[in-house]
Parts: C-alpha cells; structure tokens; sequence
C-alpha cells in the first residue's frame, strides 16, 4: 500500500495544501484500499467512485492554482447511509427505503461539499439507525477491522469501520443513545456527540427528535475537532440548532491541561454496573495520564447511571415508535427483526412514561449541569465490554443493557469518546470525556493532550489488502 | 405447594400482561403475529423497570417543557 491510509486528516491537509500529494492519489489510493477490503468488512452500502474522483480533481485543481480551502479540501471521507445525499440513494440501510433517491444534500453534506470534502459514497448503519447487528436487510452488517469476526458496534457501524480501517479518513455519523460513541469505542477512533442543538439535523433521517445528533468520527480528536468545525453552527432550516458562535476548535489544542479540573463518574461502570475488567483498567489508567499531564483528577458522584438510561430509553422508544409509526402499519415486515423488535418496545410506553421521563431528564440534566460548573470535563466508560463476536449479540441484549453513552444523549451535553488502550487480543478500549454545553473545545483540548502523551494512535489494524 | 400457588399466579400474572400487550399493539393499529408478540413480550419486564424508576414525587420545577424551546417561527 502506499501508506496513504494512514494519514490523519490533519497530515493529509497539511501535505495537500503544501502540494506535497494531489486529492486524486489519495482519492485513489482509498478507492483501492475499499476494493480490496470491502468484501469483508461491508462498511459501504454504495461507494460512489465517480464523484469521488470529480470532487478530487475539482479539489487538486484549486489547490494548484492556490485556492486551498481549508483543511478539508481534497479529504476523503463518508457519511452513514441517513445523511441526505442528492442524486445519491439514501436509504437508512433499509428495505423501506431502498429506492429512496433525495432532492437535496443535508446541510452538513452542503457544509463538508462548501470545505471540499471528497465523499466516497454512503456507510452502512444499522436499520434506521436504531437495531443491529442484522442479517435480514438488503444489504449485510458492517465487520469490525481489529478482528472481522466482531461487532463494530452501532448504529453508525460502517463509520466506525470505514474510519478504523483507513477505508476514509473522517465520516459523519449519528448519535441518539450513543451510535457515534459505541462503533467509536468499538473500532478504536475518536467520535463525538455534540452539544444538541451544535450541529444540524435536516436532511438526515430521524430516529429521536429529541434526543437525535449528527456528529464526527475520526483517527484523532484533532481530526474529529476539524470535522465538527466544518459541520457546526446555526441551521434557520434546523429549529434544534441554536445560533451560538463556533470557535476555532484547534485553536484550543495546546497540549497543556495542567490545573484543569477532571470529574471522574467511577460509579457509572464500577458500581451501577460492573464493566469488564480491562475496560475498567483501561479508564483507570486514563485518569491516572491525565493526571500526570497536570490535570486534577477527583472521583464525582451523579444520580445512578440507571436513572439516566431509564429516561433516555422511555423517550427514544417512544419518539422512535412515533417516526416510524405510519410504516409500522402498513409494512411492518419490511423492516428488520431487530429494528422491529426495538421499535416495537415503544408501543409499551403511555404519554404518562413519556412525560415523567422528559421531567426526570430536566433533573438530571440540571443535576449534571451544576457538577460541570466545578469540574472542566468528565471522565468515565464510553461502554461496558469491548467488541464482542458479532453472531453473539442478541435481541433482548439490546434493551437490556443501560448504556453509559445514553447518559448524554439525556443530557444533551458534548461527550467525546476515544481509544485508550488495547486488550491483550488486540481490541480497543475506550473512555468518554464529557464537556459543559457549548464547550466541545475543552473536550478536544484533554483529549488531545492524552493522545499525544499516549502510543495509541500508533497503532492501527492489521488488515491484508487482497 | 406454595411453591406451585406462586408459579400458577406468575403464569396468571403473565398471561395478563400479554393480554395487555397484545391489546396495546391493537389499539395502535399494529397487526402482530404471535412469534412478534412473544418476542414484545420479552421486552416487557425491562420496559417496566424504566417506567417504575421515572417515578419519584418530583419538586414542581421538574417541568417537562423546560427541555424545550419555543419554535422559532413564535419568536421572530
């Protein structure tokens, strides 16, 4: 391989804008790369080859004639299948919609188009972003590239996969209980969910109004702080965006976090529920880095992790169930075993569920909002166990499990997950840093300061290109 | 003889919940197979967990519109 899929986003713009490598090669060295892998991990529903190397061309020609964009210009990157792409089939990873052919980009695909980003075609997900792994839709679940026998993770799978594998250098995924978080923790990369309200939703198909976010997925926290900072910002098509500044997010990667304060959430995954001991370890040995970089790093204590899973479910389910409502009856059978079998839990909720829920989120949301005013960031488990074998996650596993990931989908607040270690099988740990509403820079200026203290960005999976 | 008193009115205590689920998929208009209810079924007693633990007296400014914003076609 020419080494090329190892480039960061930051590397590659950065040899890009100094005209060091051409759009084109790096375009076509990925396109080679998913030739070669695809069959076995199944990241892409569709790649998109032709408009690939139309925006790539289109991109090496500006940079030439010194017309450099920014840092994403000539970057390869993917989008799960929700994002709204026009001309281009969208289809949620489902038989429901499987011809769907949208009009119109989705603001944040205008957005990556407006910065130069090279889209190599649509990630798989799992079925409308809720439910999976599957093996009853059109097309199969997406392969973990640590080891292509396990779960990436979900739903924004293909992302998680594309991004580990080098297939991509960034992708745009989903987060409503923690779909950008868990296939981030899984694959081993940097994935956040933004503040709600940070990043636009329109064109992207809907799972959760409330609780629904679009955010980026990347090797580094400093390539995911490059994609939020193309993406983010007020949408008048959005009513959920909210008009705020968007800072210069590299800006706030100093490598410096001596004196900043770190709230460590123990009982989230040693207490309200007992997590795989490297996954503890790996968390554990993450706050003992940042405090040897300078932080302060004190143990916190929250409502238990129950009570905010509790309310995130009752609402998902039910504002699910609501979206998704008129096609459950009439073709309920075109949809996956386990996007019905999660969906149809909603129809178990009454308005009154939905209600105390909603009030119980204002409270814990308040409860979280005040220990953010004395901390900088959280830390705590992005989730319980690392990438288990993808035939043996079952139905009921999902609703049954209390994801530490949902807490901030209840919240609503900036919680960036990334790798922090390795198994001794090779498989990725993972921790969250969790920032007050607004601050996704201060996320971004931990989490880069431990990843430069860190060898883990080093290493990458060992896949044979055939 | 306890022992089968308790298990009959579990199987009783079940029976009604998935009379229940299956009169709440009806009502929504969801047209179920039995392989479907029995599978919503499984679901329940997690489902019921959360509902139970929302529950708690609340002080009033637990408001569930404090969550939301006005539209903002209202506040132009």
């Amino acid at each position: 391989m020419s080494g090329l899929e190892n480039l960061t986003i930051s590397e590659a713009a950065g040899r890009i804008k100094r005209k060091e490598i051409s759009p084109v090669e790096l375009t076509k060295a990925l396109l080679a790369r998913i030739e070669g892998l695809e069959k076995r991990l199944h990241a892409f529903i569709r790649v998109t080859p032709d408009q690939a190397l139309r925006a790539a061309r289109a991109a090496e020609k500006e940079v030439m004639a010194g017309r450099w964009r920014g840092p994403m210009h000539g970057i390869p990157y993917g989008l799960k299948d929700i994002f709204d792409t026009a001309g281009i089939p969208t289809t949620g990873h489902s038989k429901v919609a499987m011809t769907r052919v949208p009009k119109e980009d989705a603001t944040t695909v205008k957005r990556l188009k407006a910065a130069g980003g090279v889209l190599m075609g649509k990630l798989s997900t799992h079925e409308f972003a809720f439910g999976g792994p599957s093996f009853d839709l059109p097309w199969p679940p997406a392969r973990n590239p640590w080891d292509v026998s396990r779960f990436t993770g979900g739903s924004s799978s293909g992302s998680g996969a594309a991004v580990a594998a080098g297939l991509v250098l960034g992708a745009l995924g989903s987060d409503t209980g923690g779909s950008i978080r868990h296939p981030s923790a899984q694959c081993g990369i940097a994935g956040l969910k933004p503040t709600y309200g940070r990043v636009s939703k329109k064109g992207v198909l809907p799972l959760s109004f409330s609780l629904d976010n679009v955010g980026p997925m990347a090797w580094t926290a400093r390539d995911n702080a490059i994609l939020l900072g193309t993406i983010a910002g007020y949408d008048p098509e959005d009513p959920s965006t909210v008009d705020r500044p968007v800072p210069n997010y590299l800006r706030a990667l100093t490598g410096n976090i001596k004196g900043l304060k770190v709230g460590l959430v123990r009982h989230f995954y040693d207490g309200d529920i007992k997590v795989q001991e490297e996954v503890r370890q790996g968390v554990e040995t993450g706050a003992k880095t940042l405090a040897s970089l300078g932080a302060k790093v004190d143990e916190v204590r929250l409502s238990p992790l129950h009570d905010y899973t509790a309310a995130c479910w009752v609402i998902l389910a039910s504002e699910a169930y609501a979206v998704h409502e008129e096609n459950l009856r009439s073709r309920l059978y075109d949809y996956g075993a386990n996007f019905r079998f999660r969906i149809l839990c909603g129809s178990l909720f009454s308005a009154v569920d939905y209600v105390q829920a909603q009030r119980a989120r204002r409270a814990l949301t308040v409860e979280m909002g005040k220990m953010l005013e004395k901390y900088d960031v959280l830390l705590t488990a992005t989730v319980p166990v690392t990438a288990p074998k993808i035939r043996e996650v079952t139905l009921v596993s999902a609703v049954a499990a209390r994801p530490i990931t949902s807490t901030f989908n209840t919240t609503g607040f900036p919680a960036l997950a990334m790798c922090c270690g390795f198994t001794p099988a090779g498989l990725p740990l993972s921790m969250t840093l969790v920032g007050k509403p607004w601050d996704e820079a201060m996320v971004y200026r931990v989490a880069d300061a431990y990843e430069r203290a860190t060898p883990w960005r080093e290493r990458r999976p060992k896949l044979r290109v055939r | 003889m306890a022992k089968r008193t308790r298990a009959k009115k579990s199987e009783q205590a079940n029976l009604a919940t998935r009379d229940e689920v299956a009169a709440m998929a009806k009502r929504i208009g969801l047209k179920l197979t039995r392989k479907q209810l029995d599978n919503l079924y499984l679901a329940v007693p997690y489902m019921a967990a959360m509902s139970a633990r929302l529950r708690r007296p609340r002080p009033w400014e637990d408001d569930a519109a404090g969550i939301f914003t006005f539209p903002r076609e209202v506040l132009k």
